[in-house]
């Protein structure tokens, strides 16, 4: 199974059977750094870092799908997510304390796939 | 493939019983319209109101923007494969009712989008300030969940501009424009010695609120294929997308889409418009490989010399825009690429989340990141509510004088990645 890391407890609640969750209450940039670890240890990513069409920082859920295998690192993948990693740092956006459900929801369905 | 397209001027849009076309003017049967989208029981209720070019008045959140279209003589329906029949479209006659659009208006999330001004500044960046638009605001039943209540207001949406396209049906357009391809070997022949031009069209399909349906299919789940681009002008690609306001592309400009009318109005004589790609944007890095290969491979099979790529959105369909690009110079076929730029609000970040060597003819939309101020309007169609957390939208973003201050992105259609603009830079 691969590997979803995540900050999004609905994530963690409904994809347990799918993947090898990494769950943690934090930032969505904690999250992302989370995620560079993993890329830079070899570990490929299976799903974009900047998934949903919402500005850097908007959503206070990042959840991100690499690959339990490791092997070298991926140049593309430690370009991805070194980027998606400096426009969250830039953006500056406070989290939101609002709307937390539909925030949820939506991270989920990024991840959840087709349909 | 020949379609004719007949349009109909409209100037005027009033609340009026029976609803009909009359002397340039839309009359809309108010009850009429309420009866057909409340048949969908998933809606508790809809508002409508009448937005005019010129006035003062501010439209939020939109979710889709929908021109009024009828097949006229056949058999054929507009939206093939969402509202009923699924016959291929693209021939025969379609009349317009041009100058009007239909504006759907909902909160599905608690964070919305998509800003309107009829007036101001703020009109400028968006066409619709342009058309005379009938408003549908929905509320949807208790606890109706948001995938639901999207699909309750998307499909109502196109009833209600079917419902009034059809009234066009035997009215005499101002005007008839007529789009033919021809088979490849028909069109080698006729113009021997012009380049080859096709066109890649990326659809958003990330997901819940980010999706796009060609012919009824989730066009994530499909692989990447061709169309014939006329079948685009009857509604075979419309919106599920209701985030990136100024980047997304709504049915209209998928009905409107400006690079298939250029590429038409100079087919035979500087070029052949020699196919149409679709291709989708997907969250799963093994979707985009396989979907970038597939319009790679059929650029070549198509014996494309060149081709114009249109992005939808920004982020993670970057990555996807320069997948198809280097693919596709790298099976010999020359690409420009249509996006639009996050470089920040002071226009110094890089511009696009992924790049390539490949990438060396490129048109903008312009940055998105670019703060405007709205000034306060008249009247608020729908609500702005939550403009402080909609996507450019940020906290404390309402001035004492009812003002509000947000990026480009707010507003709909604003950096258009089909280069649906009146704006541009020297």
């Amino acid at each position: 199974m691969n590997i979803l890391v995540t900050n999004n407890p609905l994530c963690k609640e409904q994809l347990g059977h799918t993947y090898i969750v990494q769950f943690a209450e934090e930032s969505p940039l904690a999250t992302l750094r989370r995620v560079r670890d993993f890329v830079h240890l070899g570990h490929f990513l299976i799903t974009h870092p900047t998934a949903g069409g919402l500005p850097s920082g908007t959503s206070p859920y990042k959840s991100v799908v690499v690959s339990a295998k490791a092997c070298l690192p991926k140049p593309s993948d430690i370009n991805s997510i070194e980027h998606t990693i400096a426009s969250y740092e830039k953006s500056g956006l406070p989290t939101p304390k609002e709307h937390l459900d539909d925030f949820m929801m939506l991270d989920l369905a990024l991840v959840e796939g087709r349909n | 493939m020949k379609l004719e397209v007949g349009y109909i001027d409209i100037k005027d849009v009033q609340f009026g019983s029976p609803s009909k076309v009359e002397g340039g003017t839309l009359y809309v049967d108010a009850e009429a319209v309420r009866k057909l989208v409340l048949e969908d029981t998933r809606i508790l209720d809809v508002q409508l109101d009448i937005a005019r070019p010129g006035e003062s008045v501010r439209i939020a959140p939109v979710k889709d923007c929908i021109e009024p279209r009828t097949k006229v003589g056949s058999d054929l329906e507009i939206f093939p494969g969402m509202l009923g029949k699924v016959k291929t479209v693209g021939t025969g006659r379609t009349h317009v009712l041009r100058g009007s659009a239909v504006v759907t208006c909902g909160a599905i999330v608690g964070f919305q989008e998509g800003i309107i001004d009829m007036s101001g500044p703020g009109a400028a960046y968006t066409p619709f300030s342009e058309t005379n638009n009938l408003v549908l605001i929905f509320t949807p039943k208790a606890e109706l969940p948001q995938h639901e209540y999207e699909q309750a207001l998307r499909m109502a949406g196109f009833k209600v501009a079917v419902y009034l396209g059809d009234l066009g049906k035997n009215v005499t357009p101002n005007c008839v424009e007529t789009y033919e391809t021809l088979p490849v070997l028909k069109a080698k022949e006729t113009y021997p010695d012009l380049p080859r031009v096709g066109y890649v069209q990326m659809l958003q399909t990330q997901g819940l609120l980010h999706d796009t349906y060609v012919y009824g299919v989730d066009m994530k789940n499909s692989l990447t294929t061709m169309l014939n681009p006329t079948e685009v002008m009857d509604g075979a690609i419309v919106s599920g997308n209701c985030v990136s306001a100024c980047d997304k592309n709504t049915t209209y400009h998928h009905q409107n889409n400006p690079v298939i009318k250029d590429l038409f109005a100079r087919h035979g004589k500087d070029l052949i418009f020699a196919g149409m790609i679709i291709t989708n944007e997907n969250v799963f890095l093994m979707d985009k490989e396989r979907s970038s290969d597939w319009t790679a491979k059929l650029c070549a099979m198509m014996e494309f010399d060149g081709v114009i790529i249109t992005q939808e959105g920004f982020g993670n369909p970057d990555t996807d825009l320069m997948m198809n690009c280097k693919k596709v110079e790298a099976v010999g076929v020359c690409t420009v690429i249509v996006t639009d730029e996050y470089a920040g609000r002071d226009g110094t970040s890089q511009s696009l989340a992924d790049v390539d060597i490949a990438a060396n003819a490129v048109v903008t939309g312009g940055n998105a990141n670019e703060v405007i101020t709205l000034p306060k309007m008249d009247k608020v169609i729908g609500s702005l509510a939550e403009v402080d957390v909609i996507a450019g939208g940020f906290e404390n973003n309402t001035l004492a004088d009812g003002s509000i201050v947000v990026e480009l992105q707010a507003i709909i259609g604003a950096t258009n990645e089909l280069g649906f603009s009146k704006h541009s830079a020297r």
